[in-house]
Parts: C-alpha cells; sequence; structure tokens
C-alpha cells in the first residue's frame, strides 16, 4: 500500500516536472533577431567556411584566379605557418602569402605566449580582393592581426570570428593603426559580424580560430585543409629584383607524396620567407 | 553503295553530336588558366569587368555577397564607349589572345573608364552614360558617370564618390575601388562660398580652395585638383561565441557618415544626405494629428482634432463613416444657430472715400541724362592653384608631403588671398612642417573629422605673374 503511494507520488511528480518543463521549454523564436528590415540576410557570417568564398566567385565581379596577398601577425612571438602537403613548416612572426580568393586555408598558430606547446590551427577564407595599383598588390596585403585575446579563447574551448573589412576612409577611426589601437568591433552572440562589417566598410576576409586539431587519418586531411588549395607565398624583395607577386609556387605535389601529420620537417621546403616591408610602423 | 551512304551518314551524326568538327585545336592553355607564361597580377584573357565590388557601407547589396550574377550585353540605359562587351567571363579562345602582355597606358585608362565603382546614392535614371578618362575636362561637373553591371546609369556626377578625376597612379585593369585610395584637394559639392564676415561655407572635407579679392572687388573662389594617395586600411570585427559568456567588450559605440542635415551650421543647403550609423536603433511611432473630412450631402466642413494621441488605433476605430457624412438632426439647432451668427457678422459694408472738387493729380516723368561716368577695370585677376603630393601610395604611419602653389595667372594683381585645405581624417597635420614662400599668416583650427583644417592668409598683393607656394606633411593615420 505505501510502495503503491510512494509510486503514484513518484508519477504526480514526473508528470508535474513534464509540464512545468515543457511550459518553459519554449524555443526562441527567430523572428525576435531580426534586424530593422525584418529579413533574414542570404549570406552570414556563421556559415561554414568555405561557404562565402564560393559566393563571392559565382557573385558580380571576376575575382577567380587572383592571389590576393595576405598578411598575418599576431602577438609577439607567435608564429604562423601555411600547410605544404599536409604539413607545417616552423612559421614565422609575420607570414605573407598571396591566397585565392573563394578559398580556405588551414594555418597553423604555434608559439602563443604564455602557453607554450599549444597549437591552434584556425581557417583563413578569402571572401574578396583589393585593386592595388600595378606592382603594390604585395605592399599593400591585407592586414590580419590577431591577439592575445583571440588565441586565449579559442584555446578556452570558444569560437572566434574575425570579419577582416576594408575600411571607408569617409568614416575611418581618427587614430594611429598601430598593432596596440587596431583593436576590433566586438559584436554579441547574436549579431552577425558579417553585417556588421558590410556596414562598416567592405569585409575581404575571414578567420575562424576554433579547436579543431589535424586528423589522423589521411583520408581526411583533404576535408580538414579543405582540398590543399594553392597559394604563392610572398618572398623578400631582396632576393628576387622582380615582381614579387609574379612568383608563383605551383608545384602542387602529387598525392602519393602526402605526408601525414606530423611530417618530419627535414622533408619540407621552406614554405614561406619574411618579407622586409613592415606592416606597421 | 547503300553501306557507304549508311556509314556516311552515321559519320555526319557523330560530328555534330560530339562538335569535334567545329572546335579549334587548343595548343595554348584556355584563357586565364593560372601557369608560369601567365602573370599573376595580369590572368591572361580576363575583360576589364563592370562593376565591381561596390562601395561598403550599403547593406548588403554592395558586396557580392548576394551572389547575383553578371547582366548579358544589351541592357538599356548602356551606351558602352569602346568595343568591349559588357559581359564577365571568359572570352572564346581565338577570339582574345590568352597570354596578354601587361596593358599600356591607353587600353588601361579606357579599362579602367568602364570598371568603376558605383555609389549606393540614388540618382536619376536618365543620364548619358558617356566614360571619360583623362585630362581634366572642361566641364568637370559634366564628367562621366559610371554604370553598373545592372545596364542602368546609376549616377551621373563626376567619378564615384565625387573624385573629379582618376588618381595620380597607373590603373589596375580590372578596376579601381575609391575607398582604397584617400584624396584631399578640389571642392566637393555643395561648392565653398565666402560669407560676408569672409568666413567659409560649404568647406567639406578634402576640399582645397583658394579665395581672394580682384581690383573690381568681386571675390572669387577656386578649388583645387585633387590628389589621392594609395593606403587602404583594415580593421576587423570580431565574435567570440561559446558556452561561457562574458567579458567586456570595448568597441566603436556609433560611426557618424559625412556631415548632412544633422549638423546644421550654415544656411546652405546639403546634399549630401546622411544619417548616423548606430548599433542600437528604436523606432518612432507615428501618430496622427489632425483629420480633415469633407462631408457628402450638406457642405460643411469639419476639422476634427484629435484631443487624445496616445491610443491612435483606438479613437480611430470608434469612428465610423456614417457619422462623419450625414447630419444629424440634434445638429441641426447648432447649424441654425452658427449660421444666423455668420450672417449677423458678415461684414458687407466698407469705407469708402470720394474726392470732390480737386483735380486729379498728374504725373510726368522727365527722364534725360544728367551724366554718365564709365569705370574702366582692367581684366581681373585669376588664381591658378595646383596641389601636388610626392608619392602615390602610403602605408598607415608614412609622412606625405604635400605642396600647394597659386599663381596669378590674370591680367590684374589681386588681393586678400585665403588658402584653406580641410584634411580628412586619415590625413594628420605633423606640426611645425608648414612652409610658403610669401608672407602668410597661418591658422590651424580643428575640423569636424577630427583632423585640422589648415588655412594660410597671404599678407602681400598677388601681382601678376607672382606665385606662393606652400608645403607641408601629414602623416597617413
Amino acid at each position: 500500500m505505501a510502495y503503491g503511494n510512494a509510486r503514484s507520488l513518484g508519477f504526480a511528480c514526473c508528470i508535474t516536472a513534464m509540464l512545468v518543463m515543457l511550459h518553459d521549454a519554449n524555443a526562441a523564436d527567430p523572428s525576435d533577431y531580426l534586424g530593422k528590415t525584418g529579413r533574414h540576410r542570404l549570406l552570414a557570417g556563421d556559415m561554414p567556411p568555405g561557404y562565402l568564398g564560393q559566393a563571392r566567385l559565382a557573385g558580380r565581379g571576376f575575382v577567380n584566379g587572383y592571389f590576393q596577398p595576405v598578411a598575418l601577425t599576431g602577438p609577439q612571438g607567435t608564429r604562423f605557418a601555411l600547410t605544404r602537403n599536409g604539413g607545417y613548416s616552423e612559421g614565422s612572426e609575420l607570414l605573407q602569402a598571396g591566397l585565392l580568393v573563394g578559398s580556405v586555408y588551414r594555418f597553423q598558430v604555434t608559439r602563443i605566449p604564455m602557453m607554450e606547446g599549444a597549437e591552434l590551427y584556425p581557417t583563413l577564407e578569402v571572401i574578396d580582393r583589393t585593386y592595388p595599383p600595378p606592382g603594390l598588390a604585395t605592399r599593400y596585403p591585407i592586414v590580419i592581426n590577431l591577439d592575445q585575446e583571440d588565441l586565449e579563447a579559442a584555446l578556452a574551448g570558444k569560437m572566434v570570428t574575425r570579419v577582416i573589412y576594408l575600411e571607408d576612409p569617409e568614416t575611418a577611426i581618427p587614430m594611429q593603426q598601430t598593432p596596440v589601437t587596431n583593436r576590433p568591433v566586438e559584436v554579441a552572440e547574436f549579431q552577425d559580424a558579417l553585417a556588421v562589417a558590410d556596414r562598416l566598410g567592405r569585409p575581404v576576409a575571414i578567420v575562424r580560430i576554433g579547436s579543431l586539431a589535424p586528423p589522423r587519418t589521411p583520408a581526411l586531411m583533404p576535408s580538414f585543409f579543405f582540398g590543399f588549395p594553392a597559394w604563392a607565398p610572398i618572398e623578400s624583395v631582396s632576393q628576387n629584383a622582380s615582381h614579387p607577386s609574379l612568383q608563383v609556387d605551383m608545384s602542387v605535389p602529387p598525392a602519393a607524396q602526402r605526408q601525414p601529420f606530423p611530417a618530419p620537417a627535414e622533408n619540407l621546403e621552406p614554405a614561406v620567407t619574411v618579407t622586409d616591408q613592415p606592416i606597421f610602423k | 553503295m547503300q553501306s557507304i551512304k549508311n556509314l556516311m551518314l552515321g559519320g555526319v551524326v557523330a560530328i555534330l553530336s560530339t562538335g569535334c568538327a567545329f572546335s579549334p585545336p587548343r595548343s595554348e592553355p584556355p584563357p586565364g588558366a593560372i601557369g608560369r607564361a601567365n602573370p599573376m597580377s595580369q590572368p591572361a584573357g580576363q575583360m576589364p569587368q563592370w562593376g565591381g565590388p561596390a562601395m561598403g557601407g550599403q547593406p548588403m547589396g554592395g558586396p557580392a555577397m548576394g551572389g547575383q550574377p553578371m547582366g548579358g550585353p544589351g541592357y538599356p540605359g548602356y551606351r558602352p564607349q569602346q568595343s568591349y562587351p559588357p559581359q564577365a567571363g571568359f572570352r572564346p579562345g581565338g577570339a582574345y589572345p590568352t597570354t596578354q602582355p601587361m596593358p599600356d597606358r591607353q587600353a588601361l585608362a579606357h579599362a579602367v573608364a568602364q570598371a568603376s565603382f558605383s555609389s549606393p546614392a540614388s540618382h536619376p535614371p536618365e543620364c548619358a552614360c558617356g566614360m571619360q578618362h583623362g585630362a581634366a575636362p572642361a566641364t568637370p561637373r559634366a564628367q562621366a558617370c559610371s554604370c553598373n553591371h545592372f545596364g542602368s546609369c546609376q549616377r551621373c556626377n563626376p567619378a564615384p564618390y565625387g573624385y573629379m578625376m582618376p588618381p595620380q597612379v597607373p590603373m589596375n585593369a580590372y578596376g579601381i575601388d575609391p575607398q582604397e585610395f584617400i584624396c584631399d584637394g578640389g571642392d566637393n559639392p555643395p561648392n565653398v562660398a565666402v560669407r560676408r564676415d569672409d568666413s567659409l561655407t560649404g568647406l567639406q572635407p578634402e576640399d582645397t580652395v583658394v579665395h581672394y579679392t580682384t581690383a573690381a572687388g568681386d571675390i572669387e573662389v577656386e578649388a583645387s585638383n585633387k590628389v589621392c594617395l594609395y593606403a587602404p586600411r583594415f580593421l576587423s570585427v570580431r565574435k567570440i561565441t561559446g558556452a561561457l559568456a562574458g567579458g567586456r567588450a570595448i568597441g566603436a559605440a556609433q560611426f557618424d557618415k559625412p556631415l548632412g542635415t544633422s549638423r546644421l551650421d550654415q544656411p546652405l543647403p546639403r546634399l549630401t544626405m546622411t544619417d548616423s550609423v548606430e548599433l542600437a536603433h528604436a523606432d518612432v511611432a507615428r501618430k496622427i494629428d489632425a483629420m480633415r473630412e469633407r462631408v457628402r450631402g450638406v457642405p460643411v466642413d469639419s476639422v476634427l482634432q484629435l484631443e487624445q494621441a496616445s491610443d491612435v488605433m483606438a479613437a480611430l476605430v470608434g469612428l465610423t463613416i456614417d457619422q462623419l457624412n450625414q447630419l444629424q438632426d440634434d445638429e441641426k439647432a447648432a447649424l441654425e444657430q452658427f449660421s444666423l451668427a455668420a450672417i449677423s457678422w458678415a461684414l458687407d459694408e466698407c469705407v469708402e472715400a470720394t474726392i470732390e472738387d480737386l483735380k486729379a493729380p498728374s504725373l510726368v516723368r522727365d527722364e534725360s541724362l544728367q551724366g554718365l561716368t564709365i569705370y574702366e577695370f582692367p581684366e581681373a585677376g585669376r588664381l591658378r592653384i595646383h596641389k601636388m603630393a610626392d608619392r602615390t601610395d602610403a602605408k598607415p604611419g608614412e609622412i606625405v608631403n604635400f605642396a600647394i602653389r597659386v599663381e596669378n595667372v590674370g591680367d590684374a594683381p589681386v588681393d586678400r588671398v585665403v588658402l584653406t585645405d580641410n584634411l580628412i581624417t586619415r590625413l594628420e597635420y605633423v606640426e611645425g612642417s608648414e612652409m610658403c614662400s610669401a608672407g602668410a599668416e597661418f591658422l590651424p583650427v580643428k575640423n569636424d573629422g577630427q583632423s585640422l583644417r589648415l588655412q594660410w592668409k597671404l599678407t602681400d598683393v598677388l601681382r601678376v605673374g607672382e606665385s606662393a607656394t606652400i608645403r607641408f606633411k601629414c602623416k597617413v593615420r
């Protein structure tokens, strides 16, 4: 009898709890987060890497086949490296390379200050190009500056999305641009970083820093590295008298030569040489 | 015989279906192929494109995020300057050389003139879409407009965003993005004018003008040429998402676009309509102030004034059309009273005045030349102002030397010459770097763009043939 009462009491409690949960379990209406226009945008910054790049290739203005110079820099001592054959070289503090518009590149971040031994593998998606006068392409790359906060948040398990945009000179921030003053515009989780960047200027690249690590299975490497898109190292001006943008390394190795990660360093040729052109004065 | 015929028929069908008889042999790589023969900076076989990345600041319609395809040929409103067809993509291999050397200046010039960027501002659709490039035209304001890939003329101003002439740098074969350049000089609309108290109105960022007084006493304003530097700057927007939220965000709270009607400090109307762009915004509810309804049947006008504006919808719901159109019985007495009052208060008498025994006055007008004085002025003095920079591109932090030269090319000396340069936000004047070849009073004043407005007032008269050169340095922010 007592057992029956306890059982029915337990049932009643479960049912009550379920009713309470169902009453409170209302999913947020997506229209709550609609902007002033009351519409969802076709392309958002939260899309997986590669989507926006392909949309740009199919969109207005022909950018296929253009290697956009990009310069990656970060906290002092941090090294960046782009992949070759699935492996990485030692990297450099200032990584300059020509990247295909529309492609996604997986680069490696090592020697993070105060986090020795930690490695990150962010993605860099180039979604637009600049139009420099002839001869100035490598002198004015897209400058991407990651700071310590980005790397720490990624190592803490968060997802950091940085949308780099070309600033409108008419609404420019009246501050000297240095790595210290070059602070990003922070947006909340429910906001769209791409939409905000589109309002402030012209988005040109997206960096996504997460906690993915390269897979051990060789069969999964192409999807991790987004098909190993070609990239052009930007050599230093002193080494090469001709135009740096003409130096394209198109030696994509056959699949048989790809080393599983991590690749021994002696099998790799230097991926990048540092140029002697400073970005920040 | 029959078998030979069948064989021939089968061969013809095979050829037609595969098309191999009609495609020319391809020994060279297809246009645009990446390879050692084709330099990277000049992908071969590409045609200059129209309507490249449009301006930023435009909600999602600018940069090609919506996946809109390029327009085909023959859209209305487009009048091509050259024989370039207005279409994107590759040309057939036979119609265009696949390995294209660096285009010469002429081709580059035409290429750029057609591949310019259009601003998001809306303009009347009817305008002549002719493209020009090169030396300063006779009427800078009537210069070319830009056609976007949709075919219609979006703008009939000199160049995108008011750039009067292309930058003084070799052009990119795929067009330029004016947002990557910072310019100084010229006179953006509304034009600069001088008030009675010698202050300037209509001075926008980038404007560089000189105003002077001629011998006849006229005050003339001359604008300089525009000097552009290639100086792109990149910023970023960051979003951190995760299970743990927190941290304080430091960022810009508000961005102001160029000055608009929100800052009225001079009586001239602004042509650039702007708004303050904020990340948070509020909606404003519109309320009805008054309603005027014409009552049918009985010609009575009634103005209904809503006394309570807080709940507009409830007030409107309570009103019915019947009540407004018909004259109710209980209103007839009031109507009678009001009409009687109107009659009794009508003034149909007016004061009349008569003049008796007076001759009408007669007016005699006698015009004759009493004297004649002739003022002879020589041809007025005229100043020519030219602005120069010592470089065509600059990284943030680099110094640019500017030089402005004013020369009297008229026939008479000019007095009270004042040269004003309104720097943009990205240019920071280096203190103490200014120099003037003639005696001048230098006055830097802070402007709305968080930079300085530099002004030089020449102390001496500028005679015919004389010139004054002013130099100063600016740091690119």
